[in-house]
């Protein structure tokens, strides 16, 4: 088993860690640090809800060694509510019946985050494309679209 | 470098190495009452540091070979903790701003001693900065809107000979609601002054007319991505040098909002967010304006970042400092 040094910060905080180079982000997020909000779907780079941000950026992590993400910044859906604060997006899933079984939500809360940083005004289109690589079986699109329009329009402060 | 950590009853010495940016630790001195604000004299080499817990302002002689510190004297104690100190610029007068007990206060210190004049100055709730322009005669203090405070700018004139401060005609610089002014930062031409909204989440830009002594708002821009719904205050606020580039923290967002200033107008330009220490509390940047650092109160740790040549920040490393860091001041050595 060849091994790899790498040291990287996971929700504001720096690991070194010693990682299997077969290991994907996925594995390690849920096997090695047990942050589990992370879900595993396809495990082939098709369903989206393994969305974590890589240095901002969503990838989807069963596609990402964990050789690759050495100095960068990864966030998961464990870090986005603090001291019992819900994150706004998950405030607008919550109001607005955005999760159904909810094994997606995570993936689609994390491919929205982006939007939130963006300093222009933003169409349903746009959001439909920065969700696109997310996947729900339960078709609960609709109501995923406007749980993420709520939560940019400023409805739902945390 | 000094740094303060609240948490661990410490204050701690770091050296920038000037063409890279990173920081090596040097040494740290245990000073118990959860060491907040530092001021600096360059010339006498006395750091001042407010204790908030005891409450008082203590002043030290550090070695500049390694920032070691010796206990000088401590001032009288406190009717509250100062959350800001400075010195006037004859380094003769400490000034001191107390946001809970609403207050400003001058000591008369000359070589780090608090034996002569010292004046406590109510001026209501929220009171969080203070420090004297280039004139060395005029003073501010922004006074923040959350918890009861008074939510407005007032202004005096100060005396280097008395070291007395007076109300100007103009005191008050109303504010709208909720805004919550807290830090500010001089441009280096002396014409605008550039102040942190800790509770709207932005900055804004004035015009300073010093025989007045009045402000004249110019600009508001928010710290803030425009979708952004999520808890967040602004803390400290600081220029690079030539005054081109401006800097404030948002906490809760957790990134450093950058801008581009120009100094003819006083008007101010996004130059973008970027990512830093969780709760960034404080920040400093290098006298020659090639490195900012910028503190996390709940990560404990540094980010160093370089200042690109257009103010976008590009990060150099990250440093393990210990438990809430509470204040950066650089120290430029000759």
């Amino acid at each position: 088993m060849a091994t790899i040094e790498i040291t990287f910060t996971l929700n504001g905080t720096e690991h070194y860690i010693e990682a299997d180079t077969r290991w994907t982000l996925l594995y390690l997020l849920r096997e090695e640090f047990g942050l589990t909000g992370t879900k595993r779907g396809c495990d082939m780079g098709e369903c989206g809800t393994c969305t974590v941000l890589l240095d901002g950026l969503p990838v989807n992590a069963c596609q990402v060694l964990v050789a690759s993400i050495s100095a960068c910044r990864v966030t998961t859906i464990e870090s986005l509510s603090s001291d019992g604060n819900l994150h706004p997006l998950q405030v607008a899933f919550l109001e607005n019946d955005g999760g159904q079984c909810g094994f997606c939500t995570p993936g689609f809360i994390m491919s929205a985050i982006p939007l939130m940083e963006m300093d222009t005004p933003i169409t349903r289109d746009q959001i439909s494309e920065a969700l696109g690589g997310n996947l729900c079986r339960c078709n609960a699109y609709g109501a995923i679209l406007d749980s993420v329009n709520a939560a940019l329009d400023g409805r739902f402060h945390a | 470098m000094f740094m303060t950590l609240a948490a661990s009853d410490k204050v701690s010495c770091w050296e920038i190495d000037s063409s890279t940016g990173e920081l090596e630790f040097l040494s740290d001195a245990e000073i118990d009452g959860r060491p907040a604000p530092l001021a600096l004299d360059p010339e006498k080499s006395i750091l001042y540091v407010g204790r908030r817990d005891i409450p008082r302002v203590s002043s030290y002689r550090f070695n500049p070979a390694d920032g070691s510190l010796k206990h000088l004297s401590d001032g009288p104690v406190l009717q509250g903790d100062p959350c800001f100190i400075s010195l006037d610029k004859t380094h003769k007068y400490l000034l001191a701003a107390y946001y809970l007990a609403g207050a400003v206060s001058v000591h008369e210190v000359g070589e780090g001693s608090f034996s002569g004049k010292s004046d406590w100055i109510p001026t209501g709730t929220g009171a969080h900065c203070v420090y004297t322009d280039a004139s060395n005669s005029l003073a501010m203090l922004p006074h923040i809107a959350g918890e009861n405070g008074l939510n407005t700018i007032r202004l005096f004139r100060f005396s280097a000979e008395t070291g007395e401060l007076t109300q100007t005609e103009s005191f008050e610089c109303s504010q709208p609601d909720n805004r919550g002014p807290r830090h500010y930062s001089i441009h280096p031409n002396g014409k605008f002054v550039f102040f942190s909204n800790e509770q709207d989440c932005s900055v804004t830009s004035y015009g300073i007319d010093i025989e007045s002594a009045s402000l004249r708002e110019i600009q508001t821009e928010s710290t803030l991505p425009m979708h952004y719904g999520g808890v967040n205050t602004c803390a400290q606020i600081s220029l690079t040098p030539d005054g081109n580039f401006l800097y404030a923290p948002n906490r809760g967002h957790n990134s450093v909002a950058a801008f581009s200033v120009n100094g003819e107008t006083g008007k101010m330009k996004q130059v973008g967010r970027f990512p830093t220490e969780a709760v960034p509390r404080v920040l400093d940047i290098d006298k020659t304006g090639k490195f900012l650092y910028s503190a996390g109160l709940e990560s404990g740790h540094v980010s160093a970042f370089q200042i690109e040549p257009d103010g976008s920040l590009e990060l150099i490393s990250r440093y393990e400092v210990g438990k809430e860091p509470m204040w950066l001041l650089i120290h430029a050595l000759d």
